[in-house]
């Protein structure tokens, strides 16, 4: 058990700056999910706290100890990689004994560990087994319970989802959660999927191009987007964005283009006023849209077109037109529409968000 | 790094014997190894090393190097990961290699040829051709017995380790 600290991490390879001035501090028994596009830095992040890499500046700090110069071997970390790594020559025990017996544990408590292990992970009838003889989600349950019978401080998983199939994934995904809140080990979780990063993690850190863009609890990250990436990279479907002009008329603030016109929430009236006269961009989630009913003021409401539906059996998703403005609606799936109908949406407007167009932060 | 020194041995392995015997004869002279086995011994590994190293950089690209990193993780260090992990999976690799290896040199012809003289020492190859052909006259029979009996030991390598000799061509390394 130990909490992991990163101050000021960067990575430099011979021309790319991987990894940029990453401060995170991660509690003891947290659950930690790094998340962003291919190449933005989390898996270097990962790979310099399990010390497969070198740090080229900072420091990292697991319980106590600073480890920058300690070997992957004396870190007490386990990680599980995305193609699980099972050493193709030995049987399913000896995979989860190897960690135990190059750390010179008695025998009778290896067997007694990867006992345990089997048991948890429900792959006792497997141990067997060499890795070649097994699917893929019991390679994947291998690969974890080989973590699991070292007892380590820390867990590090780099994408360990990611090669198996939707539904098993969905099951992996609960089972590791599950398996958390049993053995409440420190845990760092990679992965490119928002969904697995929303659903496994006590706290979500959002990386692009080497930099932390946010860190949050997954609902505090999906509520308040920190500014216009996070905003689009949490959420499926993507948050819709139009560019709008901030203009004042009738004493109120309107966000204003062509083929929407909506007035501007109070909550954000007031951080918006600088930016009278300027362009911003509106954010608003597919959720936060919904058909206008008499009651809705006009205030709120735009006609739109539909441009394509997608029933997806619990919702449909809506693409839509409103004017030249592309965006998505999630609407009840009793709703009756197609191609070309004409549709009035008023949008929800506690959940309206603002993004300042150059630096692209939340307003 | 690793690619530049792949292609230089990979280059040292292009200069022909035919060229390369002449330099090694005046070595092989100097420290008076003519007739003796270790003037192949020691010429041989000029093409056997470079042949293998090539081949088996091949055969280690296909192993994932995450299986070095979790064993270096799991407590091992990077030459135990090395022997434990690396080598036990790199053993149909490492045994094709040998089996060219063996071949090349059971083979060979041009270095025996030269370093040799003595009709008792000659490698097979070389001896069927000097020994059984006298000016125009072939000893048929003789020539035949001799070419059969030397195809034995190759023929029964490869028909022993045909199974790994296969897969350390196709270098997979699965799950």
């Amino acid at each position: 058990m130990a909490q992991v600290m990163m101050k000021d991490l960067n990575k430099k390879y011979d021309e790319v700056h991987a990894v940029k001035d990453v401060n995170l501090h991660i509690r003891d028994k947290e659950f930690v999910v790094l998340v962003g596009p291919s190449g933005c830095g989390k898996s270097t992040t990962l790979r310099m706290v399990a010390g497969l890499e070198e740090i080229t500046a900072g420091e990292i700090t697991i319980g106590d100890r600073v480890v920058n110069d300690l070997p992957p071997k004396d870190r007490d970390i386990a990680m599980v990689f995305q193609n699980y790594a099972l050493y193709p020559h030995m049987t399913v025990y000896d995979n989860m004994a190897f960690g135990l017996k190059m750390r010179k544990f008695p025998k009778p408590e290896i067997a007694k560990r990867v006992g345990e292990a089997a048991e948890i992970l429900g792959i006792q009838e497997l141990l067997k087994r060499k890795p070649r003889q097994l699917s893929g989600g019991q390679r994947q349950r291998v690969a974890v319970g080989r973590a699991i019978v070292r007892h380590p401080q820390v867990f590090l998983f780099d994408e360990p989802l990611s090669n198996l199939d939707a539904k098993l994934r969905v099951q992996m995904r609960v089972e590791l959660k599950r398996l958390h809140e049993r053995l409440e080990t420190t845990a760092i979780y990679v992965t490119h999927d928002q969904v697995e990063a929303m659903t496994l993690g006590d706290r979500v850190v959002v990386m692009k191009d080497g930099w932390i863009q946010q860190v949050g609890e997954p609902l505090e990250l999906y509520g308040r987007p920190a500014n216009r990436f996070v905003a689009g990279f949490i959420g499926s479907p993507a948050m819709n964005f139009v560019e709008v002009t901030v203009a004042d008329a009738n004493g109120a603030l309107w966000a204003d283009t062509p083929g929407l016109r909506v007035k501007v929430p109070p909550a954000s009236a007031g951080r918006l006023g600088p930016y009278k006269g300027q362009r911003v961009t509106l954010g608003i989630r597919p959720e936060d849209l919904r058909i206008a009913t008499g009651a809705d003021g006009a205030d709120y409401s735009f006609d739109t077109v539909v441009e394509v539906v997608e029933p997806l059996g619990s919702e449909i998703l809506l693409d839509l037109k409103a004017g030249p403005n592309v965006m998505v609606a999630r609407v009840d799936p009793t709703v009756r529409v197609k191609h070309q109908d004409k549709m009035r949406l008023s949008l929800h407007p506690e959940r309206v968000h603002f993004f300042d167009n150059k630096t692209e932060l939340a307003i | 790094m690793a690619g530049m020194l792949g292609t230089s041995i990979f280059v040292t392995y292009l200069v022909p014997p035919t060229l390369l015997f002449i330099p090694l004869a005046d070595i092989i002279r100097d420290f008076q190894l003519g007739n003796t086995p270790w003037a192949l011994i020691l010429t041989y590994p000029t093409f056997l090393i470079p042949f293998s190293t090539w081949l088996l950089m091949g055969y280690f690209k296909t192993i994932p190097k995450e299986l070095e990193e979790c064993a270096r993780i799991d407590g091992a260090t990077r030459f135990g990961a090395m022997t434990r992990i690396i080598f036990p999976i790199a053993v149909p690799g490492i045994l094709s290699a040998g089996i060219f290896a063996f071949t090349l040199s059971w083979n060979e012809f041009i270095y025996a040829l030269i370093f040799l003289s003595s009709p008792e020492r000659k490698t097979v190859p070389v001896g069927v051709v000097s020994e059984l052909i006298r000016g125009d006259i072939y000893f048929w029979g003789q020539l035949m017995a001799g070419a059969l009996l030397g195809s034995i030991p190759v023929a029964l390598v490869y028909s022993f380790f045909v199974e790994y000799y296969v897969t350390g061509l196709t270098g997979s390394v699965k799950g």
